[in-house]
C-alpha cells in the first residue's frame, strides 16, 4: 500500500489562493480532526467547523480530487488542504484503514464516472450535422476575410516602416487584435498583441524581433492559403495557430502515450482575462516533452489536474494533433503520484548544444513554435552584465530570463557545480522553471 | 553569434522594415534556396514589395531561431565547499517560507531552533534569508549559524550580503581586503577575525586606527568587545585620547571589562571610596568635581535629560567601575541591589550598577539588578529571571518576560498560562495593561509550545463569540504553529 507522498510544499501548490492555504494551515493539526484514515489512494477525516456537524473531507490522491461537505466552492477547500498538510507532516496521524461508507461511496462514484466518460461518437451523434456544417462554413468565411484584412494591415505596417509603427499607441495593436477576435481567429490575435508589446518594449533588438514576428505571421497567412495542400499534421498546426480548437473528445479519441511522466514544473501567467497554467511533463521512458494547459477566469482557482511538480505519475497522455506534438491531455492516471528521484541525466535534453539541436528539429517540424521546453543536464548559473547566464563548465552558455533574486536562488542551489535546469525558451533566453540539485527537483 | 544573419541579408531586411517599403525597396534574397522557398510560399503569384519583404523575413526568422549558436561559457566561480551540516527537511524549509512571508515575529525562534539542532537552511532559501537579514540587522546573529557553507560562499559574491561573507583563507588575502575592501567588507573582516584570530585583528587596527573615519573608529573599537583580552589594553588606552567622544566612550566601556587594566584601577580608586556600607545601609559621598583624568577616562561633565550634574557623574563612575572591585570592597550584588541608600542618590547608584552589569556581562549582578533594567534578563540566572519575570507579568509589567527568549521555561509558561485564564475569566472584561492584545501576543510567541494542547483545552471555556475567545483562538493557533515548527525539526 502506498502512503501519502505529497510534501507540504506540493500541497501548497494545489491551493487555489493564499487565503485558503493560510486557513488550511490553521486546520493542519490533529486537534481539528477526528476519524482520520487513509487507504493508499484516498485520505479522509472529519473536521469540526463552526456548525454542529463536522465536515466530511476526503481526497483521492490518484486524481488528486477533493470533496468536502463544507459550503465552500473552492477546490480544494481549506479543509482538504488542512487534511493534506496534516498527512504531509505527520503520516502517523492518518492510519491505514478501511474507508468508511461516505468515502467508499464517493470513490465508487468517481470510478463509475471515469468509465462512463462520454466518447466522441456519442457527442457527435447528439449534434445536428447540418447545423454544424453551416456554422463551420460561416466561420471559415469570417476567418478568411479577417486574415485578408490582417494582411493589408501588416503590409501597411511595413510600407510605412516600423519606426513609425513604434510611435503608435497601444490601441493601434489592440484594435488589430480585436478585429481578429471578432473574425474568430483568437490565437492569431494573441500574436498581434505580442507584436505590440515587442514594439513598446524597445531595447536594442526590438526591430529585429518585430520583423521576425511579422515575417512569421506572413508565413502563417501563406500557409493558410495553401491549407489543403499541407500534410494533415501541419494543417492542424496552422488551424490551431489561427484559433481553431480541437475538442477534448477528439484529442482523447486519438493516440495515447502511456509512460511514467515526470512533472518538471508549473508556470502560471495571466493572459487577458484568463489565468493560464502550463504544466510541463517529461516521459521517463519515451523522453518526450509534454505540455498540459489549464485555464481559469481571473479570481478563480486553477485545476491542478493531478500534476504536481517534483512527482512522477504513471499516466496516459493524449497529444493534440501537430507536426511537433507537445500539448496534451491527461487521458488517465494509473497510480498515485510518487516523488521524482530520477537523476538529471535521465530527464535532460543534454548539453546546451544538444538542446539547440533539439529546438532546431522541433522548429523544422513546426516553425511557429515559440514556447518550447528545455532541460539542460549540467549548468552553473552565473551573473553576467546585469543579467544571468546558465553556463557549462568548459562548454557553452545560454542567457536566463529571470530576475536577480531568482538568479541567486539558482546559483545557491547549484553552489558553483553543474546542476540540471528546466525552463522554457523565451526567444534566445531560457526562463527557469525548476532546478535539479542535491537529488531533488526544486520549483522556482 | 549568428552566421545566418550576415550571410542572408537579414540586416538589410531590418533596415528596410524600419524605414518602410515606400521609401526603399527590399533586397532580393541573398540565398537562392531562400528565394525558392519564399516563391513557393507565395503560390506563384506576383507579389508586392511588402509581401516579398515579410516572406523573406519569415523564412529567415525560422532559420535564425533554428540556427542560433550559443556563446562559450565565461569563467565560472570556484564551487562552494561541501556542507558539514545537514539541511533541515522539506517541511521545515517550507515553514521558513511562511515565516519570511508573514510570520517574521517567529523567525528568530525558528533560526535558533535550527542552529541548536546542528542544521542549516536548504540552499534555495538562502537568498531570501540573506535579504531578510540584510534589511533587519537584528536577525544577523541568528542567521549566520544556519547558512552552512553555501551561505557565505554566496554572500561573497553579492555586495549587499557582505555582512555574511566568509573569512579569506590566507593572511595575504585578508590584508588585501583590509586595505582595499568596501566599508561593509572591512567591518565583516574585522568582526570575523575577532572571533577566530583576535590578535591579527587588533594588529590591523594598531597600524592605522588614526587613518579611519570617526564613525569607523568607534565601530572598530566597539568590535574589540568580541574576544576582548588584556592584550587589547594598550590600543584601548590610546583610544581614550581620541578626538571623538563616541570613540573614547567605546574604549572606556571595554576597559571597564578588563579588571586588571590601569583604567580599572583608576576607576576603582575614583569610585569605591565614594560608597560606604554601614549600619545596614549605603551612604554615598558625591564627588565634588571631575578632574581631567576622570574626563579622559570617558566621564562626561554635562548630563542630558534633566539629571542633576553630580548624580550624573556618580551614575557614570559606577557604570565604568569593574564590578569585581565592589566584591573586593565587601559589597555583594545582593546588598548593592537591596540595602537602603541614604539621601536621594538611590537612582543614579542603582542604575550605574545595572549598566555595569550589562556592559560587563556579569550574571550575578545582572540577576540582582533585573528589577532596575529588564534587559538584563538575558544575562541573569534563567530560573531567577523567570520567577521575577512572572511576578512582573502578574503586576502588568512585560519588560522582563519580553527579554526572555522563546520558548519560556516550563515554570514561567505555566504561570503565564494561568495568568491568561484568570484574566479571561473576569467576566470578559479584563483590566490593567497585562490584559491587552500585547500580552496575548507575547505569550503566544514565547510560551513553551508543548503546552499548546493544554492551552487549547483550558481556553475552550471562554464564551464563544467574544473578543476574548478570538484572542484565545489566535493564541492557540500560534502555539500550534510553533509546536509544529519544533516537531518538524526533530
Amino acid at each position: 500500500m502506498t502512503n501519502v507522498s505529497l510534501t507540504a510544499e506540493q500541497v501548497a501548490a494545489l491551493a487555489p489562493d493564499a487565503g485558503s492555504l493560510a486557513s488550511g494551515r490553521g486546520l493542519a493539526s490533529e486537534r481539528s480532526w477526528s476519524g482520520l484514515g487513509q487507504s493508499g489512494e484516498a485520505l479522509w477525516g472529519l473536521c469540526q467547523g463552526s456548525g454542529s456537524k463536522p465536515y466530511q473531507t476526503q481526497a483521492d490522491l490518484s486524481g488528486p480530487a477533493f470533496r468536502c461537505s463544507c459550503p465552500s466552492r473552492k477546490i480544494p477547500c481549506k479543509h482538504a488542504l488542512g487534511l493534506l498538510l496534516l498527512a504531509a507532516r505527520s503520516p502517523a496521524a492518518t492510519p491505514a484503514s478501511e474507508p468508511p461508507e461516505w468515502v467508499a461511496q464517493w470513490l465508487a462514484s468517481r470510478q463509475q464516472r471515469a468509465e462512463r466518460a462520454p466518447g466522441p461518437e456519442r457527442l457527435r451523434a447528439t449534434a445536428d450535422p447540418q447545423a454544424r456544417a453551416r456554422r463551420e462554413a460561416q466561420r471559415e468565411q469570417r476567418v478568411r476575410s479577417g486574415l485578408e484584412e490582417l494582411e493589408r494591415w501588416l503590409h501597411d505596417l511595413v510600407r510605412q516602416g516600423f519606426a513609425q509603427a513604434r510611435e503608435r499607441p497601444y490601441r493601434f495593436w489592440d484594435e488589430a487584435a480585436q478585429r481578429l477576435v471578432d473574425a474568430q481567429a483568437p490565437a492569431l490575435a494573441g500574436r498581434v498583441q505580442a507584436m505590440g508589446a515587442v514594439a513598446a518594449a524597445g531595447g536594442s533588438a526590438w526591430a529585429e524581433a518585430l520583423l521576425e514576428d511579422a515575417g512569421l505571421v506572413q508565413l502563417l497567412l501563406a500557409a493558410y492559403r495553401r491549407l489543403d495542400d499541407l500534410p494533415e499534421a501541419a494543417r492542424a498546426d496552422v488551424r490551431g495557430l489561427i484559433g481553431w480548437t480541437v475538442s477534448r473528445d477528439d484529442v482523447l479519441a486519438g493516440e495515447r502515450e502511456r509512460d511514467r511522466w515526470a512533472v518538471l514544473g508549473r508556470v502560471v501567467e495571466p493572459d487577458e482575462r484568463l489565468l493560464v497554467q502550463r504544466t510541463w511533463l517529461h516521459g521517463l521512458q519515451t523522453r518526450r516533452h509534454a505540455l498540459v494547459l489549464s485555464f481559469a477566469a481571473a479570481g478563480q482557482s486553477l485545476d491542478p489536474g493531478g500534476l504536481i511538480a517534483g512527482t512522477v505519475t504513471d499516466a496516459s497522455l493524449a497529444f493534440y494533433p501537430s507536426a511537433a506534438p507537445l500539448r496534451a491531455l491527461v487521458a488517465g492516471q494509473h497510480a498515485a503520484p510518487e516523488p521524482l528521484r530520477a537523476p538529471p541525466g535521465e530527464l535532460s535534453d543534454g548539453s546546451v548544444a544538444d538542446a539547440l539541436v533539439a529546438r532546431a528539429a522541433a522548429l523544422a517540424r513546426q516553425p511557429w513554435l515559440w514556447r518550447l521546453p528545455v532541460c539542460l543536464a549540467g549548468v552553473v548559473p552565473v551573473p553576467r552584465d546585469g543579467g544571468w547566464l546558465a553556463a557549462e563548465p568548459g562548454g557553452q552558455a545560454v542567457r536566463l530570463a529571470c530576475d536577480d533574486l531568482t538568479g541567486w536562488r539558482l546559483a545557491a542551489l547549484a553552489g558553483g557545480r553543474p546542476a540540471g535546469l528546466f525552463g522554457e525558451w523565451r526567444r534566445e533566453a531560457v526562463r527557469p522553471v525548476s532546478m535539479f540539485a542535491e537529488g531533488r527537483l526544486v520549483p522556482l | 553569434m549568428n552566421q545566418v544573419s550576415t550571410a542572408s541579408g537579414w540586416p538589410e531586411l531590418v533596415s528596410v522594415a524600419l524605414l518602410g517599403t515606400e521609401r526603399r525597396d527590399p533586397p532580393a534574397p541573398a540565398d537562392p534556396a531562400l528565394a525558392g522557398l519564399a516563391g513557393a510560399a507565395s503560390g506563384g503569384r506576383r507579389r508586392r514589395a511588402e509581401e516579398r519583404l515579410l516572406s523573406a523575413a519569415g523564412s529567415l526568422a525560422v532559420l535564425r531561431r533554428a540556427g542560433r549558436l550559443a556563446p562559450p561559457a565565461p569563467p565560472l566561480p570556484a564551487p562552494a565547499p561541501a556542507e558539514a551540516r545537514p539541511a533541515c527537511g522539506a517541511a521545515a524549509a517550507y515553514r521558513l517560507t511562511l515565516l519570511l512571508d508573514d510570520q517574521r515575529a517567529l523567525l528568530q525562534e525558528w533560526l535558533r531552533a535550527v542552529a541548536g539542532r546542528g542544521l542549516r537552511v536548504p540552499a534555495e532559501r538562502l537568498p531570501d534569508l540573506l535579504d531578510a537579514a540584510t534589511a533587519n540587522h537584528a536577525l544577523r546573529g541568528d542567521v549566520e549559524p544556519v547558512l552552512g557553507e553555501r551561505g557565505p560562499w554566496l554572500a561573497a559574491q553579492v555586495p549587499r550580503w557582505s555582512w555574511a561573507a566568509p573569512l579569506p583563507a590566507t593572511g595575504d588575502e585578508r590584508e588585501a581586503l583590509w586595505l582595499t575592501g568596501t566599508r561593509p567588507q572591512r567591518h565583516r573582516l574585522f568582526a570575523l577575525l575577532r572571533r577566530t584570530r583576535p590578535d591579527e585583528a587588533r594588529r590591523l587596527l594598531e597600524r592605522g586606527l588614526a587613518r579611519e573615519e570617526a564613525a569607523d573608529r568607534a565601530w572598530f573599537i566597539a568590535a574589540l568587545g568580541e574576544g576582548l583580552a588584556p592584550a587589547d589594553e594598550p590600543l584601548l588606552e590610546t583610544a581614550l585620547d581620541d578626538r571623538r567622544q563616541e570613540v573614547r566612550a567605546a574604549a572606556a566601556r571595554l576597559l571597564a571589562r578588563l579588571p586588571g587594566s590601569a583604567f580599572a584601577r583608576r576607576m576603582t580608586g575614583r569610585t569605591v571610596p565614594l560608597v560606604r556600607v554601614d549600619g545596614g545601609g549605603i551612604t554615598v559621598a558625591l564627588p565634588d568635581d571631575l578632574d581631567e583624568a576622570a574626563i579622559r577616562d570617558g566621564v562626561l561633565r554635562r548630563p542630558s535629560g534633566g539629571t542633576g550634574e553630580r548624580a550624573w557623574w556618580l551614575h557614570q563612575l559606577v557604570a565604568a567601575t569593574p564590578l569585581s572591585a565592589w566584591d573586593t570592597a565587601g559589597l555583594s550584588p545582593e546588598q548593592a541591589a537591596t540595602l537602603p541608600v541614604t539621601g536621594d542618590l538611590e537612582e543614579p547608584l542603582r542604575r550605574g550598577f545595572a549598566q555595569a552589569a550589562g556592559t560587563q556581562r556579569d550574571p550575578r549582578w545582572a540577576t540582582a539588578f533585573l528589577y532596575v533594567s529588564p534587559r538584563l534578563a538575558e544575562l541573569a540566572d534563567p530560573r531567577q529571571a523567570a520567577l521575577t519575570g512572572l511576578e512582573h507579568l502578574r503586576a502588568g509589567e512585560t519588560g522582563i518576560a519580553d527579554s526572555l527568549q522563546a520558548p519560556w521555561s516550563r515554570e514561567l509558561s505555566e504561570g503565564a498560562l494561568g495568568l491568561l485564564l484568570r484574566l479571561a475569566g473576569r467576566e470578559g472584561r479584563p483590566a490593567g495593561p497585562a490584559a491587552g492584545h500585547w500580552v496575548h501576543r507575547l505569550i503566544a510567541e514565547r510560551l513553551d509550545p508543548a503546552l499548546a494542547g493544554e492551552a487549547a483545552r483550558r481556553l475552550e471555556s471562554i464564551e464563544p463569540g467574544t473578543p476574548q475567545a478570538r484572542q484565545a483562538r489566535e493564541l492557540v493557533q500560534t502555539l500550534y504553529f510553533r509546536r509544529e515548527m519544533y516537531e518538524e525539526l526533530s
